[in-house]
């Protein structure tokens, strides 16, 4: 107890503020490019690859807390996790609506062909549902209410970073398994997502060895 | 085997255009004279001089394609240029391409042909007399363009090779200069990029290789200074800076198709019904529009091309 004490003591009382810059910057640099008039010719294209690499990239930031806070003195990096996460889902929302809502203006006979004919949009479609289940059980109350099972089902964010991933891989020009094409951004966020969930793994894989030495 | 390229209709010819050029002013004037002004703006009656088509200011002589179709803004065309060449950011090309070097510029005509040659880019504009295409350009991502093309069909360079009888395909391939090409420096694609046509696809009237747009010579982004337009396929088969023209007997392996081969073909003609594991084919977004609009079979030139694959079943041959 007296070491987790001392560690939240040396927590930065701006972490609030870093945490908003973080959530808040891929919107800035998108109203940036968009008030210079970079994506005026098809923003909408523009806009829904944006939010898309903003929610990959802040759901991997959530997912990296957990680890940081293992380090000495960081220990406060665990509440940068539901920030985030609720950050990542807002840019997954933002997502979904541009495609669905603005792009394909809710057709619900042109979305269903394109849901028969499109592997990612599934895989994409079920990271999305994980992320709005999260969403909705960060509520205090509710994770007061759910108790050990909070921790259980908020595992799922794994699940839906792998998800995501396999989204990626399929939706980008190119072959991301034979290396061929446009292919950085799968290998980034898979070399991403596997650092954070190989690292839990092996965190606890030794945890339980010490505990059986 | 001969089609008519679909005219634009009567109406929608903007006489403003003949005044802006002296040249054109004169013929126009000429024609009004004779009770013919018509026949100015018609493609293929009127010959702009290569100096003709350096003038400054965008200018086409239609204002909209054969189906009523309004032109792309020409800041839009010469801005969102899909030339992984340069950069995969549409945007960024403009800039990136700015100081590519058009000149000189020689075109290899090689392969199984009679006559093999070697031409520079002047003397290619010099013998053949460019006309206005005003095309659909339909891009596999799901957006679209109506584009006044300067250019002659490939045929006729074709023919004045004189293909032999066992030519059954034509391969193109592109400039390959990392140094100003800085997206050649991605190792993951197979530069040089290389496109394909059918020998017949190739020969049809449609098919053009284009020296300009708007009324002036292309710019590095859009292609500068050869490429070719195959208005009823998806965008990437038109490829840009183009450096060698090759007849072969065997179907060539094309930079996108050996990429992805499960998701382009060679063929990639334009057709809404069959499905791209990525983006749509049924509906797509015309650059300035803000709805949506259904894709056409053959991108709206199928009364000129669909005989082209008669008995072929294109969801195989996609």
């Amino acid at each position: 107890m007296a070491r987790v004490l001392a560690r939240k003591a040396v927590e930065p009382r701006a972490w609030l503020l870093w945490v908003h810059g973080l959530g808040v910057a891929p919107l800035v640099f998108f109203g940036i490019g968009f008030w210079r008039g970079m994506y005026w010719i098809n923003p909408l294209q523009v806009a829904i690859q944006r939010s898309g690499d903003a929610a990959v990239l802040l759901l991997l930031a959530s997912l990296a807390c957990t680890p940081l806070s293992w380090v000495r003195g960081w220990a406060w990096f665990v509440r940068w996790r539901r920030p985030l996460g609720l950050y990542a889902f807002a840019y997954a929302l933002a997502h979904v609506v541009l495609y669905a809502g603005v792009d394909y203006a809710w057709n619900w006979g042109w979305l269903g062909a394109e849901f028969r004919e499109k592997p990612y949009l599934w895989f994409g479609a079920a990271a999305f549902l994980i992320l709005s289940i999260l969403a909705v059980t960060s509520l205090r109350r509710i994770q007061r209410r759910l108790g050990w099972r909070w921790k259980v089902l908020h595992r799922l964010v794994y699940a839906s970073a792998l998800l995501v991933l396999v989204h990626l891989v399929l939706v980008v020009k190119g072959d991301a398994l034979r290396l061929r094409g446009d292919v950085w951004k799968p290998w980034l966020v898979g070399a991403g997502v596997g650092v954070l969930l190989g690292g839990r793994l092996l965190r606890m894989a030794w945890k339980s060895m010490k505990r059986r030495l | 085997m001969r089609f008519k390229y679909p005219l634009p209709r009567s109406s929608e010819i903007t006489p403003e255009a003949l005044f802006r050029s002296r040249r054109r002013f004169l013929q126009g004037a000429l024609s009004l004279s004779a009770g013919i002004a018509l026949a100015a703006c018609l493609p293929g009656t009127q010959n702009p001089a290569p100096d003709d088509v350096t003038s400054l200011t965008p200018q086409a002589t239609g204002s909209a394609d054969e189906r009523g179709d309004a032109l792309t803004p020409f800041d839009a065309v010469t801005h969102y240029n899909n030339y992984y060449e340069f950069s995969a950011d549409k945007q960024a090309v403009a800039r990136l391409a700015r100081d590519f070097q058009v000149r000189p510029w020689v075109v290899e005509i090689g392969g199984l042909v009679h006559k093999p040659h070697t031409i520079g880019i002047e003397d290619l504009l010099r013998a053949f007399s460019l006309e206005e295409r005003i095309y659909r350009l339909r891009c596999v991502e799901g957006w679209s363009m109506v584009i006044p093309w300067l250019g002659f069909p490939l045929h006729r360079l074709l023919e004045r090779a004189e293909p032999m009888g066992s030519a059954r395909f034509v391969r193109f391939v592109a400039l390959y200069d990392p140094e100003q090409m800085p997206g050649q420096k991605n190792p993951l694609f197979p530069w040089p990029y290389t496109e394909g046509l059918r020998l017949d696809e190739a020969l049809h009237d449609l098919t053009i290789l284009a020296v300009g747009l708007y009324g002036q010579m292309l710019l590095p982004q859009n292609g500068a200074p050869l490429r070719l337009v195959v208005p009823w396929k998806y965008g990437f088969k038109s490829i840009k800076a183009i450096v060698r023209i090759e007849l072969t007997e065997e179907q060539p392996a094309t930079l996108w198709s050996t990429v992805a081969p499960q998701e382009y073909g060679f063929y990639a003609n334009v057709n809404p019904e069959v499905p791209h594991p990525r983006w749509s084919q049924a509906t797509e977004r015309r650059i300035g529009e803000n709805e949506r609009r259904p894709t056409l079979p053959f991108n709206g030139y199928a009364e000129q091309v669909a005989s082209l694959y008669q008995g072929m079943d294109l969801s195989v041959y996609y």
